[in-house]
């Protein structure tokens, strides 16, 4: 989780991503934004993020992110 | 038949008076007699090429539906391992993959060779004049069917989401006829997507006074937008535009601002129709404006600009590109010489360029598109990199922090967004000759040497232009709120029906029609 934030905070510096849980739904996080942080993640923690994965409901959140970097990592 | 029409309005009653009269379950069936009959207006003949990309993508739609529904049964019957479900899945996915680009070589294939084929054979031709071969390709022309390029998106939007599984094909072939055909939505968008619009198009509505109501009071306000300032305003335009060398210094100006205003009131027009339209029919077709000059950074204007276009080339080229196994070499390949950073962003830039470059062929069949394209793809790749400045401006500067800020920020993105927009109707070289002349020969005259009085803009149109855009800009002031449908919902009825009527008389006395030209289509009907 901290190596998420790290790439977020790097992204975006000026979010508490504790705290937010709207990070798509507000446009907090720009379309070009979401898919730099798709490509960090996947280099990251060696998964790869299908683009039909890259909804509200998993980027909303760092929690959520962070569930499906779990999921993948399990294989689904 | 065109949504600026007598007909129009007379088809669209009629079919509002059978829609409710019908028992529920035909409702749909109606709507897609309606929509052939509508599209049938252009020539019996042209409904043929809807027919195939329907057909087609209804087939391989179901083909791969079929696969999937095997798949299923195959893992619940066998219950296999991980590795042999993974192997299973992954055999499924590649035949699922050669139907999906069978269909999109298939109508995207139409859509190339319709619309795009004389381009490239004047490139060819250019090419070979160039090399200095004599004589050239020559072949007839040929009118490109009504909507292709909305109802092609559209429908293969909808394959490639069967094929990710967003959900599953519809097996009713008369049923998705009317997702791809949906007239008011045929000829000039919104793109929709099946999922927003299935639980909507197939379901038995009974009459809502309120629908009918707010679906009519939008039409009104769509065609105010189109009769009283889009076909006002487009001759001067057009006049100022083609002629580059009468038309510099300050006209240039106002062919930028002339030419956004027009793009938008058309535009945007053409929207509140189609919505409104569909809206009479309990029917909420996406929205393809928010309030765009509102915006403080070209990225936002186009979050906001004909946004079932960006959100489709988003969803289906910038995101899959951008994730790609391709993209993953590249950013691995970016890295070695520029670092694990810069690496990642490369393969996002080439994915952000490659969808500028659609959107810009997508608009047109010339070199002036596609450079428009890549110039926006360009600017919006400079202010993500200056991302990290603006910051630290923030920081620095408490102006940053003023409602003033929020204003130059506003204007910035418009007068930037109408520069932008010269690519389109100027050569490449002019774009920049224009925006010189706008400083070198900024204090032209505005009347007396006869160009102004040749736009035929004076006196009353010229007031009454003036007024209806001032009219158009505070009520999407007001619409950041609320909805102002909304709020005169809630005044008296008596109030309510002076709006409208007033808006009805304004519309029938002040607006455009056909003086000096035909009633004009709507631009986007062209693409």
């Amino acid at each position: 989780m901290e190596e998420l934030i790290e790439i977020l905070e790097d992204i975006n510096p000026e979010v508490d991503y504790g705290a937010c849980e709207n990070l798509v739904d507000d446009g907090i996080l720009t379309s070009f934004e979401l898919v730099l942080l798709v490509t960090q993640i996947n280099d990251s923690f060696g998964v790869s993020i299908p683009p039909t994965w890259i909804v509200p409901e998993n980027f909303n959140s760092a929690a959520a992110m962070f569930r499906m970097i779990r999921r993948l990592e399990e294989g689904e | 038949m065109f949504l600026v029409s007598y007909e129009f309005p007379a088809f669209l009653m009629a079919l509002l008076v059978l829609y409710y009269l019908i028992p529920g379950r035909f409702q749909w069936m109606l709507l897609l007699a309606a929509s052939c009959v509508f599209y049938a207006q252009g020539g019996v003949f042209y409904l043929i090429y809807p027919m195939v990309t329907t057909m087609t993508t209804w087939l391989l739609a179901v083909a791969m539906g079929n696969m999937t529904d095997r798949s299923r049964a195959w893992v619940r019957e066998n219950n296999p391992g991980r590795e042999e479900k993974k192997e299973h899945n992954r055999q499924v996915k590649r035949r699922q993959r050669r139907l999906m680009t069978l269909g999109l070589l298939l109508n995207f294939g139409i859509l190339a060779v319709l619309k795009y084929f004389h381009f490239f054979l004047d490139n060819v031709n250019a090419l070979l004049g160039f090399m200095g071969a004599e004589g050239e390709f020559v072949c007839g022309n040929w009118i490109l069917p009504l909507g292709i390029s909305y109802y092609t998106f559209q429908s293969m939007g909808y394959l490639m989401d069967v094929y990710y599984r967003k959900y599953d094909p519809e097996r009713n072939p008369a049923r998705f006829a009317l997702f791809v055909s949906f007239f008011p939505q045929l000829v000039a968008g919104p793109i929709s997507r099946y999922d927003q619009m299935r639980d909507q198009l197939y379901t038995s509505r009974r009459f809502s006074a309120r629908s009918v109501r707010y679906g009519a009071v939008r039409m009104l306000w769509g065609y105010f937008k189109k009769l009283v300032i889009a076909d006002r305003l487009g001759p001067a335009v057009v006049m100022i535009i083609s002629s580059p060398e009468i038309y510099d210094g300050v006209y240039v100006l106002w062919g930028m601002i002339g030419y956004t205003v027009w793009m938008y009131a058309d535009f945007a027009g053409g929207m509140d129709i189609v919505l409104g339209a569909a809206q009479m029919f309990g029917i909420r077709l996406p929205e393809n404006f928010e309030r765009p000059f509102f915006s403080k950074s070209l990225g936002q204007f186009w979050r906001r600009w004909h946004m079932s276009l960006m959100l489709w080339l988003r969803e289906y080229i910038f995101y899959p590109a951008s994730t790609s196994r391709f993209s993953a070499k590249t950013a691995k390949l970016a890295a070695k010489f520029l670092g694990r950073k810069a690496g990642g962003k490369i393969p996002v830039y080439i994915a952000t360029m490659t969808v500028w470059l659609t959107a810009g062929i997508w608009h047109g069949a010339s070199w002036n598109f596609v450079v428009w394209g890549l110039a926006n793809g360009t600017v919006l790749l400079i202010s993500q990199e200056l991302t990290g400045w603006y910051r630290k401006f923030g920081e620095f500067c408490p102006f940053s922090r003023t409602r003033w800020y929020e204003v130059f920020q506003i204007l910035r993105t418009c007068i930037l967004f109408a520069w932008l927009e010269m690519f389109e109707y100027y050569p490449f070289r002019t774009v920049f000759a224009m925006s010189k002349s706008l400083f070198t020969s900024l204090g032209t005259p505005r009347t007396g040497d006869g160009r102004f009085e040749a736009l035929g803009l004076m006196g009353a149109d010229l007031g009454i232009l003036a007024a209806g855009i001032v009219f158009m800009a505070a009520v999407s002031a007001l619409q950041r709120r609320e909805s102002v449908r909304d709020r005169l919902e809630r005044r008296p009825v008596l109030v309510q029906y002076g709006v409208v009527f007033g808006l009805f008389l304004l519309v029938l006395v002040t607006g455009v029609y056909g003086h000096g030209y035909d009633v004009s289509q709507f631009i986007y009907n062209q693409f």
